[in-house]
């Protein structure tokens, strides 16, 4: 496990890169062109990354296939999940925390790429306990 | 048709693996990540009760 600090610089790098995948492509394109530009500039910038990782789920020791996939795990550590919608919405943020519980992660990043100005589109959203029965207390706050 | 009892101890089954899945997961996950372990939980339960008729013949 990363800690806060290391979990803060990866979420910071991923920030800027789509930043600037944001400022070359502008909105309005398909997720998947988006996911492409932030995965090359995150090679760029020297992070390890998997793109489109299945995601089983893991109940009571049993595998479970609810055909998950992770659009980006930077690092081994953080998940980044892609949109290109008008907006972000509850169930996002629902998306994301599944993740986060299922693969067993610290943080998560939900980044739309169709807000007009893409801090606006970004949400890092933290599993602070894993492993223990305290991972519902998850944290949930808006990158200003 | 089944009869009222045994519909009674159908939804009390659900309604107890409901509850174990909740107590598992906790909220605000996708609504397929919680059905998918609901029915691992009904099939698990139900082993188990057939199990433990077995066991008592």
């Amino acid at each position: 496990m990363k800690d806060k600090e290391q979990l803060d610089l990866i979420t910071q790098t991923i920030i800027g890169a789509a930043i600037e995948v944001h400022r070359r492509l502008g909105p309005g394109l398909l997720e998947s062109a988006y996911e492409a530009c932030l995965a090359f500039e995150l090679h760029d910038r020297g992070l390890k990354i998997e793109q489109q990782k299945p995601l089983p789920v893991i109940y009571r020791e049993v595998k479970l296939d609810c055909g998950y996939w992770l659009d980006l795990v930077v690092k081994d550590s953080v998940i980044v999940e892609i949109k290109a919608i008008e907006q972000l919405l509850p169930i996002h943020d629902a998306q994301l925390l599944s993740y986060l519980r299922l693969a067993n992660k610290n943080a998560g990043l939900l980044i739309n790429f169709h807000a007009r100005l893409l801090k606006n589109g970004v949400k890092r959203m933290v599993n602070e306990f894993p492993d223990s029965a305290l991972s519902a207390i998850s944290a949930v706050n808006k990158v200003s | 048709m089944k009869d009222k009892n045994k519909l009674d101890l159908i939804t009390q089954t659900v309604i107890g693996a409901a509850i174990e899945v909740h107590r598992r997961l906790g909220p605000g996950l996708l609504e397929s990540a919680h059905e998918a372990c609901l029915a691992f939980e009904i099939r698990d339960h139900h082993r188990r009760a057939r199990r433990g008729r077995r066991d008592e013949r």
